[in-house]
C-alpha cells in the first residue's frame, strides 16, 4: 500500500450501504479520501464531474438505472470498484473482465485487497476493460465475446472464440489459444468454467475445459480422447463421455 | 390468284382450252396447271389446289366442271361457288395409264385417252366418296407379346415397365398400296402424327390412360373412319396412391414414435431434474436451519452488545458469505477448495455460537488437487451440523471434529467426519433427533438421485465406534464420492 491519498466517491442508493462502506474505509483504508456520496446515477454524474475522483465505489443495481449506465458516459474516467448485494449475471460479466467487485456485507479483507489493487493498476487498461464490460452488458448477451486474463505480465484481453481449451493445475489455469499461444492465469479452472459456461465450452475432464468448436477429432476409448486444433490430445473423463459426444453432435 | 399477263406471255405454253358455262376460258398449260380467264382476270388451278400435276395435256369443259388430262392421271376440277375442288383418278382407279393425253365428254360418258389405251366411264357412277378408305387396328405388341385386338376384352392395362408398345393397323383398300398415309394420336384432343407405315412404335409411354386413334388417307385425299383403341399404362407401384399413402403413414408413425419416445425421455429427464431441484431445495432449507441462523445472529448481536465491533463485523461478513455460498452452490458441483472454504466459514460461525467449545481439524490428502477436483455441493454440511448440534453436548470436554479428505482407489474421494461426541445412541434419546433423521433422509434421497444412471455410486456409512467396554466414542461418517471428472 502506498501512502498516497486516493480520492473516491461512493454511489449506492441505500444509506446504510454507503455508511458501512465509509466506516470500513475509514477504519481499514485510511489512504482513501471520500469526496462525496451519491444515491442515484443522475446524482453520481454531477458529483463525479464536480469532484473528478480516482475511484468510484459503484453499486450495480439502483432504482432508475444500473451502475453500468454511469459508465456509458465517456467523460467519466475513474477506477471502479463494483458493489453488489447478490452474485448475479452482472457479477459474472465483471469477473469476465477481471474487474473488482465487493459483495455485501462487505468483508474488510476483501475491501483492503481491492483498494490495494486499484492503486497498482494501469488506468488505461482499466478504461479499456470498463469499455468492454459496458458493451458486453449493453449487448444483453449472457456470455462475453472477450475476456481479460490476469497473468504474470498484467492483463491480457483475448477473444473467447480463440480459446482452444483451458487446462487447470491447482490454483492456476493455462489458457491455450489459437494457433499455438498460451497464457498462464492466476484464476482456477472452475472460475473459467463459470465465466465461459456457453454451449461451446464443456468440462471434459478434471483438468480440461474445452472449446467444442476447436475439437478436430474424437478418438473412441473408455472416456475417449479429444484431438484439439493445436494438435494436443486431451483425455475425456469416463463420466463425461456421453456429454462430450452429445456436444460434438 | 391474280396473274400478271405479261409474265404468261413469255412463259406459258397452252396445250388445250375449253369454255365453261359462264364463259370462262380454261387453258391447259404445260407446267402451270389450268389457267382460268374471265374478263381479263386470271386464276390458276395447280398442284396447290390438288391437281395431280401441272403438266396438263388436254382439257374438257362440261357445264361447270373441267376434266383435265395430265401426265399423272385424270383430274376433275369442280367450281363450287368461288372455291375449287379437285378429285383425281389414276391406275389404281382403273385407268390404263397415268399418262393421259386427251379427254372428251360425250353426254354421260367420259372418254380418256391414255398412253396405253382408251378408258371410258359413266360420270354419274364415278362417286369419289365411295373411295374413302377404311382402317382397322390389327394388333398390339406390348413387351414382346402380340395381343390381337379381338382377344382383348377388358380395357388393356399395361404395367409401367411394358410402356414400349407397337400398334399395327391396316387399311385393306385393295388398290391403294403405297399410297396410303396414316395419322394417329394418343389422346382425343392431341395433335395428329403422320406416318406412311401401317404400324407405330410408342416408346417409353408415361403412366396414363390412352385413347389411340388412327385414320387412313388414300389417293382420294379423304380421311377414313377413325379406329380407336383404349389402353392404360399403370403407374409403378411406388407411384400409386396406395403405396404413397402407405409410405406417408409409415413415415408419420415412425416420426410419431420418435417424437413420442423423445417426449417421454424428456419427461423422464424433466422428472429427474425436478426431483433434483426439489431435493436440493429441501437440502437447502434443511441447511438453513433456523436454530442455527438465529442463534448465529444472536451470537453476533452479543458481540455488538459487548462493543466488539471489529469481531462483530468480521462475523457478519462471514455470515453473509455462508448464506451466499449456500444459495449459490445449492445445486451442481463445487471444487473441494470452495467446499472447504464454505465449511470453514460455517465451522467458525458455529465456534462463535458455541463459544469455541469445540475444535476442528481439516486434512486433505496432498494428492488431491483441491482446485480442480469437484464434489456434489451440500453433501457434507448436514453431517457436520449433526456432530456439532447433537454430538457435542455440554458434557463433552475437548470436543474435536476431524474432517479428512483422502484419495481412494485413484478415482474416489473418501471423506470421513469423525466426532468424539456422545454418539447417536445417546443422542437418540434427546428431543432434536427428529431434525437429525430428517437431514439424513434428505441426504440419502439426494445421494440416490445423484447415483441414478451413474456407474460409480456415492456411498454413505455411519458408524458408532465403541471402546472395549462398550462406551460410545462418537460418530464416524464415511462418504465415498466418485471423482466427478
Amino acid at each position: 500500500m502506498t501512502g498516497k491519498k486516493i480520492t473516491a466517491v461512493i454511489v449506492d442508493d441505500e444509506v446504510s450501504a454507503r455508511s458501512v462502506l465509509k466506516d470500513l474505509l475509514e477504519t481499514h483504508c485510511q489512504q482513501v479520501y471520500i469526496l462525496g456520496e451519491a444515491d442515484s446515477v443522475t446524482a453520481a454524474k454531477a458529483l463525479i464531474k464536480a469532484t473528478r475522483p480516482e475511484v468510484i465505489f459503484l453499486d450495480v443495481e439502483m432504482p432508475g438505472g444500473t451502475g453500468f449506465d454511469l459508465l456509458k458516459d465517456p467523460s467519466i474516467q475513474a477506477e471502479i470498484i463494483f458493489t453488489s448485494a447478490h452474485n448475479h449475471y452482472a457479477i459474472n460479466a465483471i469477473r469476465s473482465f477481471a474487474l473488482d467487485y465487493l459483495l455485501k456485507p462487505v468483508n474488510a479483507e476483501e475491501l483492503i485487497e481491492a483498494v490495494a489493487k486499484v492503486s497498482q493498476r494501469d488506468a488505461r487498461v482499466t478504461y479499456k476493460l470498463l469499455d468492454l464490460l459496458t458493451r458486453q452488458v449493453e449487448s444483453k448477451k449472457d456470455y462475453p465475446e472477450q475476456i481479460a486474463i490476469p497473468c504474470a505480465t498484467g492483463l491480457e484481453i483475448i477473444k473467447v472464440q480463440d480459446i482452444i481449451y483451458c487446462e487447470g493445475d491447482g490454483n492456476y489455469t493455462t489458457v491455450h489459444l489459437i494457433p499455438n499461444g498460451k497464457i498462464v492465469s492466476s484464476k482456477t479452472l472452475k472460475e473459467y468454467e463459470r465465466i465461459l459456461s456457453t454451449q461451446t465450452f464443456i468440462r471434459s475432464h478434471q483438468k480440461y475445459l474445452v472449446n467444442i468448436s476447436h475439437v478436430k477429432r474424437y478418438i473412441k476409448g473408455r472416456g475417449g480422447v479429444l484431438v484439439m486444433a493445436n494438435g494436443k490430445s486431451l483425455d475425456v473423463a469416463h463420466s463425461k463421455r456421453s456429454q462430450v459426444i452429445e456436444a460434438l453432435g | 390468284m391474280t396473274i400478271d399477263p405479261e409474265k404468261f406471255n413469255v412463259t406459258l405454253q397452252v396445250n388445250d382450252f375449253g369454255e365453261l358455262s359462264d364463259n370462262t376460258i380454261a387453258m391447259a398449260t404445260n407446267g402451270h396447271g389450268v389457267l382460268l380467264m374471265k374478263n381479263n382476270t386470271y386464276t390458276t388451278v395447280d398442284e396447290d389446289n390438288g391437281l395431280s400435276s401441272g403438266i396438263c395435256n388436254a382439257i374438257a369443259a362440261d357445264d361447270n366442271t373441267l376434266w383435265v388430262a395430265t401426265n399423272k392421271g385424270l383430274n376433275k376440277v369442280m367450281r363450287i361457288d368461288d372455291s375449287i375442288k379437285v378429285e383425281h383418278f389414276n391406275i389404281y382407279d382403273g385407268l390404263l395409264s397415268n399418262e393421259v393425253n386427251d379427254v372428251l365428254v360425250a353426254g354421260d360418258t367420259i372418254w380418256v385417252a391414255t398412253k396405253n389405251g382408251v378408258n371410258f366411264f359413266s360420270k354419274s357412277r364415278l362417286i369419289k366418296s365411295k373411295m374413302r378408305p377404311v382402317v382397322h387396328i390389327e394388333n398390339i405388341v406390348a413387351h414382346g407379346n402380340t395381343l390381337p385386338l379381338h382377344e382383348i376384352s377388358a380395357p388393356l392395362e399395361l404395367r409401367h415397365q411394358e410402356n414400349d408398345v407397337m400398334i399395327k393397323f391396316v387399311s385393306p383398300f385393295f388398290n391403294s398400296i403405297g399410297a396410303i398415309t396414316y395419322r394417329y394420336k394418343l389422346h382425343p384432343e392431341a395433335e395428329w402424327s403422320y406416318t406412311k407405315n401401317p404400324f407405330v412404335y410408342l416408346i417409353a409411354l408415361q403412366p396414363d390412360d390412352y385413347q389411340f386413334t388412327v385414320q387412313a388417307q388414300g389417293r382420294s385425299a379423304l380421311w377414313s373412319n377413325e379406329a380407336t383403341f383404349s389402353f392404360t399404362v399403370l403407374k409403378p407401384f411406388y407411384a400409386t396412391g396406395f403405396f404413397i399413402t402407405a409410405v406417408v403413414l409409415i413415415f408419420i408413425s415412425v416420426v410419431s414414435a420418435i417424437v413420442y419416445n423423445y417426449i417421454r425421455n424428456q419427461k423422464i429427464k424433466t422428472d429427474m431434474q425436478q426431483r433434483i431441484v426439489v431435493s436440493e431445495l429441501q437440502t437447502l432449507r434443511s441447511q438453513m436451519n433456523p436454530h442455527f441462523l438465529f442463534n448465529a445472529l444472536n451470537s453476533i448481536q452479543d458481540l455488538f452488545l459487548k462493543d466488539d465491533r471489529r469481531t462483530a463485523q468480521h462475523y457478519i461478513s462471514k455470515f453473509g458469505k455462508l448464506m451466499r455460498s449456500q444459495l449459490d452452490h445449492s445445486s451442481g458441483s463445487i471444487t473441494i477448495a470452495e467446499e472447504l472454504a464454505i465449511l470453514t466459514n460455517y465451522l467458525e460461525i458455529e465456534q462463535l455460537r458455541m463459544k469455541h467449545r469445540f475444535q476442528f481439524n481439516v486434512n486433505v490428502d496432498p494428492r488431491i488437487d483441491v482446485h480442480t477436483t469437484e464434489l456434489p455441493s451440500m453433501i457434507l454440511q448436514p453431517f457436520i451440523e449433526n456432530s456439532i448440534w447433537h454430538g457435542f453436548t455440554e458434557t463433552i470436554v475437548n470436543a474435536v471434529l476431524n474432517i479428512d479428505f483422502k484419495l481412494s482407489h485413484d478415482d474416489y474421494i473418501m471423506i470421513t467426519i469423525r466426532d468424539n461426541g456422545i454418539g447417536r445412541k445417546k443422542s437418540a434419546s434427546t428431543k432434536q433427533r427428529k431434525h437429525q433423521s430428517k437431514g439424513i433422509t434428505l441426504i440419502n434421497e439426494r445421494i440416490n438421485i445423484l447415483n441414478y444412471n451413474n456407474e460409480k455410486k456415492i456411498t454413505l456409512a455411519i458408524e458408532d465406534p465403541e471402546d472395549e467396554s462398550g462406551n460410545g466414542l462418537g460418530t464416524l461418517v464415511t462418504i465415498t464420492i466418485p471423482l466427478e471428472i
